[in-house]
């Protein structure tokens, strides 16, 4: 469902590529032949008309609706799709709240749907496919500039999930994300653990959380020790673009390797 | 025993015979309204060898075996399950995703170089459209009822003794995928003939001649044209090819262009699409503007005028900087927030 909501997502650059060999135009007809032998949808966004068609002849569910969101071009009818599909089965909540983070960056909605799926199971941290809800919800607050809630709603996944298997099974990505908003609080200590775990838990160098590592040392006022961060996290990223590796390695938290230039000047 | 003995036989007889031979690709759809020509032909030998190529001969054609098992087809390792393959007397049906269209090929020897001849610096016209033919290829289809006119380029091939029209690329060159795919039936003087797509279907399309081609006839399009031909605009609501870094630098170039108006009550969303064709040309730019409960509503003009003009004036060259790639056309769209007409968010 997350991947099928992605075409909520409004922004898109979507490339032709135009000079096609004889042999790539015969690939293409060849692989269009292949996924033929498939009876759904395997690439989400095609067949959208056709898809809307079949949709609007089926039953009105909460899945339907979120499903014919999905296809539908037109945001006003898109969000009263999405709205309609929490009062008809209130587990929608997650999927609606992430769409308001994601797609529409409306956080106090977002925030709303994500608070309603939360008390759906008080006491309980709900996990789908990529984070709890809880780090859902501390995005919100983060974008929303308060941080000391966006901090206490991190931590919920965080230390939870560290108290119970280990602080190596936690998300370096998720260290990374409360690292920053410690930053904002000036709470650089805090930051800098943070960024030790995220070094620790990655499974590559880490350009991202050595750059944030660069930041908290500034903070303290540790230019050197900041410097050396800085250039560690260059020089990973090279040697991660040498080893093919995809980067910026979050959306969420974007580091490019300009801003890692921009930081060592 | 022998009625299922017979039932069998009968439903491989009903299959696989009527598949054997040459079919011609018709189209491949790409939605209820979207269809793609399919340049290709696809054998089916008797001694179970399978054949996938084009006409143009532009590649050594896919070969591997087919069968049919029970009502499955199967080409090399893949089953079609019986729904996905419909025979409808000549026509030919293979999937549910994007079904591809092929129809019996049937010979009509002819030599590519007459219906050349008879087509090039001439104009002829169909029923709906009117093809302005030069000499060098370049062809002009102007809609008889609106008068609006795409450019491309067209090709005789010659495959099987039959000749095929084609018509791909566009004014900014012969790049690009297909617009029209057509088997030439007849070549008579005045009067020529085309089996090919005609919408969802397959049809005849005939050209009557209408006069020469004036040399000094202007082959240009009317308005904004992308250069290739089945162009998915549905995809750019996908993340395909999308470039955080390409984002970022047109989302500074919108921060340092945007002079914001201090309007109480100017609040909401607006979300920007515009297609660039391979040339950097720029087409509409499409507004859908919303207020902070998603509902329709009119920003002042002083903002949607801007942002029109910022695009048209500044992205063109600026989207990718060093990186922008070339030959490639694509859909750009984001979303940008606003409070009192300040741009506060841009995604």
């Amino acid at each position: 469902m997350k991947m099928g909501l992605i075409l909520l997502l409004w922004f898109g650059i979507a490339p032709v590529s135009l000079a096609q060999s004889g042999n790539e135009a015969l690939t293409e007809i060849a692989m269009t032949l292949f996924w033929n032998h498939r009876t759904s949808h395997i690439f989400m966004g095609a067949n959208a008309k056709q898809s809307m068609a079949i949709l609007d002849t089926m039953a009105v569910t909460a899945e339907v609706l979120q499903q014919r969101a999905m296809f539908e071009r037109d945001i006003e009818k898109a969000v009263v799709m999405l709205e309609k599909s929490t009062e008809l089965d209130s587990k929608m909540h997650n999927t609606v709240g992430w769409s308001f983070l994601f797609a529409y960056r409306d956080y106090p909605r977002a925030l709303r749907h994500l608070e309603a799926y939360d008390a759906l199971t008080p006491n309980f941290d709900d996990t789908d496919v990529t984070s709890p809800v809880s780090y859902l919800k501390g995005l919100c607050y983060r974008s929303m500039g308060n941080h000391a809630e966006a901090v206490r709603e991190f931590s919920k996944g965080i230390d939870s999930l560290a108290k119970k298997q280990g602080s190596e099974w936690v998300n370096y990505k998720h260290y990374v994300t409360r690292s920053i908003s410690y930053l904002a609080l000036n709470q650089s200590d805090k930051a800098l653990a943070d960024l030790d775990s995220a070094v620790k838990n990655s499974t590559s160098d880490s350009p991202l959380a050595l750059y944030f590592k660069g930041k908290a040392l500034l903070q303290q006022g540790r230019i050197t020790d900041a410097r050396r961060a800085f250039q560690d996290a260059q020089f990973f990223w090279q040697a991660n673009r040498a080893k093919g590796i995809s980067q910026p390695e979050d959306d969420t938290n974007l580091v490019t390797e300009e801003d890692i230039a921009e930081a060592l000047k | 025993m022998c009625l299922f003995t017979l039932s069998l036989f009968y439903s491989f007889a009903l299959y696989a015979q009527p598949l054997t031979g040459r079919w011609i690709g018709v189209h491949t759809e790409w939605d209820l309204d979207s269809f793609c020509p399919l340049p290709a032909y696809m054998d089916f030998n008797p001694d179970s060898t399978w054949q996938l190529g084009l006409v143009d001969e532009s590649a050594a054609p896919r070969t591997g075996r087919w069968g049919m098992e029970g009502r499955v087809l199967r080409l090399d390792t893949t089953h079609y399950a019986p729904e996905l393959v419909s025979l409808q007397g000549d026509m030919l049906r293979i999937g549910r995703v994007q079904p591809m269209l092929f129809r019996r090929f049937r010979a009509v020897p002819m030599a590519r170089e007459t219906v050349w001849q008879r087509l090039a610096g001439q104009v002829w016209q169909s029923d709906s459209v009117q093809y302005l033919i030069a000499a060098d290829g370049r062809v002009g289809l102007r809609n008889r009822k609106t008068g609006a006119q795409t450019v491309h380029y067209a090709q005789v091939l010659a495959m099987d003794k039959s000749a095929f029209l084609v018509i791909r690329g566009s004014g900014n060159g012969r790049e690009g995928n297909i617009r029209a795919f057509w088997q030439v039936m007849s070549n008579e003087v005045g009067v020529i003939k085309l089996m090919g797509g005609l919408g969802s279907n397959v049809g005849t399309e005939t050209l009557r001649w209408v006069r020469p081609l004036a040399v000094n006839e202007t082959l240009k399009p009317t308005g904004f044209q992308t250069c290739a031909n089945c162009f998915a605009q549905h995809l750019a609501n996908t993340f395909v090819g999308m470039n955080e870094i390409s984002k970022r630098n047109m989302f500074t170039l919108f921060r340092q262009r945007y002079q914001p108006i201090n309007v109480p009550g100017q609040s909401g969303m607006i979300a920007l699409k515009f297609v660039r064709n391979c040339a950097g040309e720029l087409g509409v730019v499409e507004l859908q503007e919303l207020d902070d409960n998603y509902k329709r509503r009119q920003f002042d003009t002083r903002i949607t005028d801007q942002l029109r003009a910022i695009v048209r004036n500044e992205l063109p060259g600026n989207l990718f900087g060093a990186n922008e790639p070339r030959h490639t056309e694509m859909v750009v769209s984001c979303i940008f927030r606003l409070v009192d007409g300040r741009v506060t968010d841009i995604f």
